[in-house]
């Protein structure tokens, strides 16, 4: 009872994130209209939870430019057991919707989901960017970067960028898509609606001094 | 034997079995205080040796750094509790291996352990300190079922002048928040008796902090935009929730 209670919250949780990042989102999009997606992660629960399931369904009419990628780390996959793929996939075939893998590279993540669920984006776990100089890391990295390429199915997101080093790395195996506190923290909407109204979009060449050099 | 040489006597007697009594004693309190799994001290003594550094000297610089081992959960569940407790002790015996003197380390939830360094003299060094603890006890852990990736995060917090304790005493209700939240009902099969060492009375209860911070509004949502390096472009945004208590607390 107390689990269910507890899941049942946690679905409330997603749905109160979803909410805040479509009022936050909308705010984003007027001073700079491409931007059109927003990850959030999911817990697992919401994702077989009807409340969540309507609610985006009812965003793809009130706010058809804006997509969610639904973040899949492995308690999430492990809560939805087989019998809930249909069910994800439904949410998947929705036009404001996109599912990733996070964690990936990691013992922990679940690539096996990718033969189960319509992933659109696999996420690099950063403590696999972070051991970029080993060889199995690095092997992880180029290989599923060469597989999204072949078949053009999913893409590959680095997580956790913190050097230069890292990024020159993640250019050279033909990575481009990255995050992490070199080129940026963090930040509450209002930080970010300030950066966007001064900076607009754009990567300073600042923020990659020795990538530049390199 | 003369009266003195009884009382002599006597009172030889009762400091012997007076330095006994206190040795078993401090015996006790070590077992007490010690978690059986990792061999760190245990959330009691965490904050009792908060409470006695504060009563002890205000103005003694304290540190108190967070190590969270990250996706306990699905190693545990991938691979069994035995092997997520080498985990556990494999973090705990790395994070030791650093330590410095003026240090104790204290396993205060079940994945999450506390460091308290005390009479800091450089804020840089604790925090070049912990940056070299966290990247060795990120250190992929060697098991007989193959090799487990690890996670680890960290934070720091420091005593001031201004707030004395204060902040170190909100911080650490904070990080039980956070820690049980994340891991509710995983790790080893010593979990039961953590939470019999730390005493229940001395936690919070997630679910409880959740619920209210959902019914409060207190959860908020930072953004991180992804970048597209070729096109030096943010492309996206990732979002990270952080729940707050009353206080502001994360």
């Amino acid at each position: 009872m107390a689990e269910a209670y507890r899941l049942g919250m946690s679905a409330q949780l997603t749905l109160d994130v979803l909410d805040t990042c479509v009022k936050d989102m909308t705010d984003f999009r007027k001073v700079a209209p491409e931007l059109d997606i927003v990850g959030i992660y999911m817990n697992g629960s919401e994702l077989t939870n009807s409340r969540f399931h309507e609610r985006l369904e009812q965003l793809t009419h009130e706010q058809p430019h804006l997509r969610f990628g639904l973040q899949m780390g492995s308690h999430a996959i492990h809560v939805l057991h087989d019998e809930a793929d249909d069910e994800v996939t439904d949410l998947a075939a929705l036009p404001n919707v996109k599912l990733g893998l996070i964690h990936a590279g990691t013992t922990y993540s679940e690539i096996a989901a990718f033969a189960r669920l319509p992933l659109d984006f696999a996420q690099f776990d950063e403590t696999m960017v972070r051991e970029f100089r080993v060889p199995r890391a690095m092997q992880i990295m180029q290989h599923a970067l060469n597989i999204s390429r072949d078949n053009g199915a999913y893409q590959v997101v680095f997580n956790g960028v913190e050097t230069p080093e890292q990024v020159d790395f993640i250019r050279s195996i033909g990575g481009s898509l990255v995050e992490g506190t070199l080129l940026c923290n963090a930040m509450s909407a209002n930080e970010f609606l300030m950066r966007l109204e001064t900076m607009g979009t754009v990567l300073p060449d600042a923020a990659l001094p020795q990538a530049e050099q390199a | 034997m003369s009266t003195d040489e009884t009382i002599l006597l006597t009172c030889g007697e009762i400091l012997t079995e007076s330095l006994r009594v206190g040795k078993t004693v401090k015996l006790l309190r070590t077992e007490a205080e010690t978690d059986a799994l990792t061999g760190a001290l245990t959330y009691r003594a965490f904050i009792g040796h908060l409470k006695s550094l504060q009563t002890e000297n205000v103005h003694n610089l304290v540190a108190v750094v967070y190590f969270g081992v990250e996706h306990l959960r699905a190693v545990n569940e991938h691979y069994g509790r035995r092997i997520a407790n080498t985990v556990l002790r494999s973090v705990s015996m790395r994070l030791s291996r650093l330590m410095p003197e003026n240090a104790t380390l204290s396993r205060v939830s079940g994945a999450e352990f506390a460091m308290i360094i005390t009479n800091v003299t450089s804020t840089d060094d604790v925090e070049e300190l912990t940056v070299r603890m966290r990247n060795l006890a990120v250190m992929p852990v060697y098991t007989e079922e193959g090799e487990v990736s690890v996670d680890v995060s960290s934070s720091i917090s420091f005593s001031n002048e201004t707030d004395g304790f204060s902040v170190l005493f909100a911080d650490a209700n904070a990080h039980i928040y956070e820690s049980e939240s994340a891991n509710l009902s995983v790790v080893d099969d010593a979990e039961a008796v953590l939470a019999m060492q730390n005493g229940s009375g001395d936690y919070f209860n997630a679910s409880d902090v959740l619920r209210s911070a959902i019914e409060n509004n207190t959860v908020s949502v930072l953004y991180q935009p992804i970048f597209n390096v070729n096109t030096k472009r943010i492309v996206s945004l990732d979002t990270i929730v952080r729940v707050h208590d009353k206080k502001g607390a994360r």
